[in-house]
């Protein structure tokens, strides 16, 4: 078997966590196994057996392996649950899922190694992607996941019919600038609190809709793409305000029509209210929002917001431009930065290379070269409740040099849904809070720890690694059987 | 391959002589070592010399940096254990930088205290280890101490003098908290509970041997942390002296005794012959009903009235003294009367020990004279209880308890030989609780938004993190593991703190070498920035090390 390329590493033990656990498993190894065979990919999948429970059959057993090896071996590394009761909260957490991540990272032979976890699919143009093996080493590579119903077909109808399902059945997108509901994947509207006229949906780049006193708005970083639907005759109102990561200066806000081409630009500052006018031809489609902005980091709020819009409403255009034109039609001064949460960071001055990263459901795709895995000592290894180290280990790679590049749809992973309580949904939030709460186990907050750190990194111009050389239980004789 | 590696900053000249002096004493103590001159004083640098370094162990050091012969024989003799974080206090010309701040000395070699501090100027009190600089917080000059927290007393103004303190929580207990005294012996002289601020007062002995007494305090249930320091406050001290002893009280010449007691002596009417020594105890007590002698009153004794041309204290049962009888064996004398807590009329007066032993009993009917006659005890001073036999009960009309009333009280050495037997001290020292005031800083509520953090540090050690520069050793392996003085863009003591951050939660303990190292004087330290404050409670909450460098560090960019 050739060298792998990709080694993919995921965690698990047999305990039917999130319910039809080995169902999920078997979804995820199918559909990497066949489309690793199909497009000719060399690689890996590394299963670390943490803490196997002893009235389950060990996953080796219990999933059905590939009818011929093919391109991909199946390696099953296995934990045992003296190792796991050596470490602290082990009553509580039965699968310390980062540091049985990184004792398979640590064992992965593959050029490049993907983190993922057990019940997730991968889309045939992500597969040809990385099958294309054009990956750069310097690189941080993330996707969005989309989550589908989990009634997915029996593993014996093929990973043909189990793309079709996670395609038909999409529930919702975590994408980096939030977690969205979505019917085709764009536009990703709130039906309920948006802040655009009929005809006017929102796409990639848009963070949530936001809510101040009585006034909503969505921010954007650098670039947000508008589905329009444009009544004849007419041009859009945007009612904006500059944001405080331009540092007080005006703001140079570009048009880009559907091939990305720039067709319009405006310097625009404080609140205002623009003009786009589309030429005629223009009565539907996609057009993008960029804004060229100097990306100052703000302190608390580590996004880096440019761009606030409070609204895209449909007006009777005068006259009829030939093509496309934004113009600001008035200003006043803006928002006094200083006194909100969205301050520009004191000492923004020194950090060199404030990114704002896709870190939304990161631990389902984190794809890096294998010594950049181990430059960086892998993920955390917390004891903890596992949730947002993946974020940390991200920024930590950010500020390690790594560029991160977010593969774009039709590239996209899809996370088959599990019971609530098991892993973030927005309907389950609670129901996982609780149960954390009751285990009264330690567990990072976004904002306060993960903001924390990543302020510090910005700030030290360096990444902060928490493991010694030893990550990834690396003395330790783990026994491993090929499937 | 060396031993010890020595990687001296800054380079240059003054390296050099560090050199020749290293070697001088390296040779005269067979110590297998190399020193190896870092190219600059940037952590980058230092790390580049690291990496070169072969020694078994590490030491980071600056070329001003003197090393006494004792430590080089230390590390000659090959006792350092791979899993220790070495450092030592540095004392430069005049101060010491230890792990709680940096302090000027005394001739002495004692810390000085500072010219606004909670002990009074030619006290002969210091604060050593464990003592925090003095500083001032809600108006008042205080100091915070953390663990074991040493008191040296230079002088003393007599044998078993008494010193006052006052002391309230810190952050790093939870009130109500014990604060001990523990003796040279190990042993727990003393001890309270603080809810809140606290006045105590207790008795030093002499030193067993002579010379400067030594004391500790101790907080059992601290070390709680704080995510506005990296160092543990467990008690805040607000006040350190000796309480002047009790001023000789002059005999008042008789004519003004008999007038100004007139009211209490007519009690005497129907026993004239107390009437002469009922005059010596009145004329033996100042403004209040104690006199020579009597060195505290506390729990048990009611507020000092005076009526009708009287002053009186009256007392519940078992009231608090603290006598000092002299010498030889003491006589407590009083002129009091039982009160109606007792059913007036007659009662029998009772003195013990804090332990129960009892010391002597006296019948009081109305008005009397009262003398108990003390054994000799083990100490000059004595804690004692004084009250009704068989208690006393609250009356209607008051919500005292007023057991028996006292106008005069005194303890004086007795005359004629004393009882054969000498009587001990129970529990040690003699201490006892002067009062109880609200907080100046409530920590509970200042830190109530931190809580969960605050738990979630655990009980974390206190590093000493002054002049880690100036002395970090330990294992080369350590090093490379923590890969080196972390690269930032922060001050260079911030760094070298980081690192010893990391080491101790990678899990190489702390250990502070007992050697004086000398340094130049330098700027002392500024406080710790935000970003080390931060980092380091981090570290402690999760309970990891956080490294900077990737694994080039100390390599050419």
């Amino acid at each position: 078997m050739a060298e792998p390329y990709i080694s993919v590493v995921v965690a698990a033990r047999n305990d039917n966590h999130g319910g039809n656990m080995l169902g999920r498993m078997q979804a995820f190894l199918d559909s990497w196994t066949v489309q690793a065979e199909r497009y000719g990919l060399p690689s890996e999948i590394v299963v670390v057996e943490w803490n196997p429970p002893a009235s389950s059959p060990r996953l080796i057993d219990a999933l059905r392996r590939p009818p011929q090896p093919g391109p991909c071996a199946v390696r099953f590394v296995e934990v045992a649950p003296e190792l796991h009761a050596a470490l602290p909260n082990s009553t509580a957490i039965p699968l310390h899922q980062m540091i049985a991540k990184n004792a398979g990272i640590r064992r992965a032979r593959g050029q490049f190694v993907l983190a993922t976890n057990i019940d997730i699919v991968f889309s045939p143009e992500l597969m040809r992607f990385l099958a294309g093996r054009s990956l750069d080493r310097g690189v941080l590579y993330r996707v969005d996941r989309y989550d589908v119903a989990d009634a997915i077909p029996d593993a014996a109808a093929g990973v043909d019919a189990l793309l079709e399902h996670c395609n038909s059945r999409l529930l919702r997108v975590f994408a980096a600038e939030g977690t969205f509901g979505v019917r085709d994947g764009e536009p990703r509207c709130d039906e309920e609190r948006d802040i655009a006229d009929a005809g006017i949906g929102f796409g990639r780049g848009w963070n949530p809709v936001e809510q101040q006193d009585d006034r909503r708005y969505r921010w954007i970083a650098s670039v947000g793409r508008v589905f329009f639907e444009r009544p004849p005759g007419s041009a859009m109102t945007i009612i904006a305000e500059v944001g405080p990561s331009n540092g007080g200066e005006p703001l140079k806000v570009e048009v880009l029509d559907a091939s990305g081409a720039v067709v319009a630009a405006a310097l625009v500052e404080g609140r205002c209210r623009l003009r786009l006018h589309f030429p005629d031809s223009a009565e539907s489609g996609v057009f993008t929002l960029r804004a060229q902005g100097r990306a100052v980091p703000l302190f608390p709020e580590i996004r880096l917001l440019h761009f606030r819009v409070h609204g895209l409403r449909w007006e009777t255009a005068a006259g009829k431009p030939a093509d496309w034109r934004l113009e600001m039609v008035e200003a006043e001064p803006g928002t006094d930065w200083a006194a909100t949460l969205q301050a520009p960071a004191p000492e923004a001055a020194r950090m060199r290379n404030a990114g704002w990263l896709h870190v939304n459901a990161s631990g389902d795709f984190t794809l890096l070269a294998r010594d950049a895995w181990f430059r960086l000592r892998a993920y955390p290894e917390f004891p903890i409740w596992p949730v947002h180290v993946d974020a940390l280990f991200c920024y930590a790679a950010h500020h390690a040099g790594m560029r991160e590049t977010v593969l774009r749809d039709p590239m996209r992973i899809f996370h088959i849904e599990h019971s609530s309580g098991a892993g973030w949904t927005p309907e389950g939030e609670q129901a996982l809070h609780t149960r954390v709460a009751e285990l009264r186990v330690p567990v990072l907050d976004f904002d306060g720890d993960i903001g924390g750190w990543v302020q510090h990194m910005r700030r030290l111009n360096a990444p902060a690694i928490f493991n010694l050389e030893s990550w990834g239980l690396a003395g330790v004789d783990l026994p491993e059987r090929q499937g | 391959m060396p031993y010890l590696s020595v990687v001296v900053s800054p380079g240059g000249a003054e390296t050099e002589v560090f050199r020749e002096r290293w070697r001088a004493q390296a040779e005269r103590h067979g110590l297998s070592s190399e020193v190896i001159p870092a190219g600059g004083a940037g952590s980058r640098s230092r790390n580049a010399d690291i990496r070169s370094a072969s020694g078994e162990y590490l030491l980071a050091t600056t070329a001003d940096t003197v090393f006494p012969d004792e430590l080089i024989e230390f590390l000659a003799s090959q006792r350092l254990q791979a899993n220790r974080m070495y450092r030592a206090d540095r004392y430069d010309t005049s101060r010491v930088w230890a792990r709680e701040g940096v302090f000027p000395l005394t001739p002495e070699g004692l810390r000085a205290n500072a010219a606004e501090d909670m002990a009074p100027a030619g006290s002969g009190i210091h604060f050593g280890s464990g003592w925090f600089p003095a500083s001032r917080l809600a108006g008042r000059t205080g100091r915070f101490l953390g663990g074991d927290a040493e008191v040296v007393l230079a002088r003393m103004p007599q044998p078993w003098a008494a010193m006052d303190m006052e002391v309230e929580p810190g952050p790093g207990v939870r009130p109500p908290a014990r604060l001990q005294v523990i003796d040279g012996d190990e042993a727990v002289a003393a001890e309270w509970r603080l809810e809140r601020r606290m006045a105590v007062r207790f008795w030093v002995p002499p030193a067993a041997g002579g010379g400067a007494q030594r004391f500790r305090l101790r907080a059992p249930d601290g070390g709680r942390p704080t995510p506005l320091d990296l160092h543990i406050f467990n008690f805040r001290c607000l006040l350190a002296g000796w309480t002047a002893p009790r001023p000789l009280v002059l005999q008042p010449p008789l004519k003004e005794l008999v007038r100004d007691k007139r009211p209490t002596l007519r009690r005497l009417a129907a026993t004239p012959w107390l009437l002469p020594r009922a005059m010596k105890l009145l004329g033996a007590v100042g403004t209040d009903v104690f006199g020579t002698g009597i060195e505290y009153w506390g729990e048990g004794w009611w507020y000092r009235e005076q009526a009708a041309g009287e002053t009186f204290r009256w007392a519940a049962e078992d009231a608090e003294l603290v006598v000092r009888p002299g010498a030889e064996s003491g006589n407590l004398a009083m002129l009091a009367e039982p009160g109606p807590g007792v059913g007036g009329g007659s009662c029998v007066l009772r003195v013990r020990l804090p332990d129960g032993t009892v010391l002597g009993r006296a019948e009081v009917q109305g008005t009397s004279v009262v003398n108990i006659r003390l054994p000799k005890f083990a100490e000059p001073v004595a804690r004692l209880f004084v009250g009704p036999e068989g208690g006393a009960k609250a009356v209607a009309g008051d919500a005292r308890v007023l057991g028996f009333r006292v106008f005069a009280c005194t303890c004086e050495a007795a005359a004629g030989a004393g009882p054969p037997e000498t009587v001990a001290q129970p529990g040690g020292w003699i201490s006892v609780t002067r009062g109880v005031e609200p907080v100046t800083v409530d920590w509970t509520e200042k830190l109530l938004g931190c809580q969960d953090l605050i738990e979630g540090m655990g009980k974390p050690d206190d590093l000493h993190l002054h002049g880690c520069g100036n002395f970090t050793l330990m294992a080369r392996s350590h090093w490379l593991d923590l890969r080196g003085f972390p690269e930032l863009d922060l001050p260079a003591a911030d760094s070298d703190a980081l690192l010893c951050l990391a080491a101790h939660h990678a899990g190489v303990r702390e250990e502070v070498l007992p050697y004086r190292v000398g340094g130049a004087a330098s700027e002392p330290p500024r406080d710790p920035g935000a970003n080390l404050l931060w980092i380091g409670t981090q570290m402690r909450r999760l309970g990891a090390p956080a490294i900077f460098n990737l694994d080039d560090w100390g390599a050419e960019r």
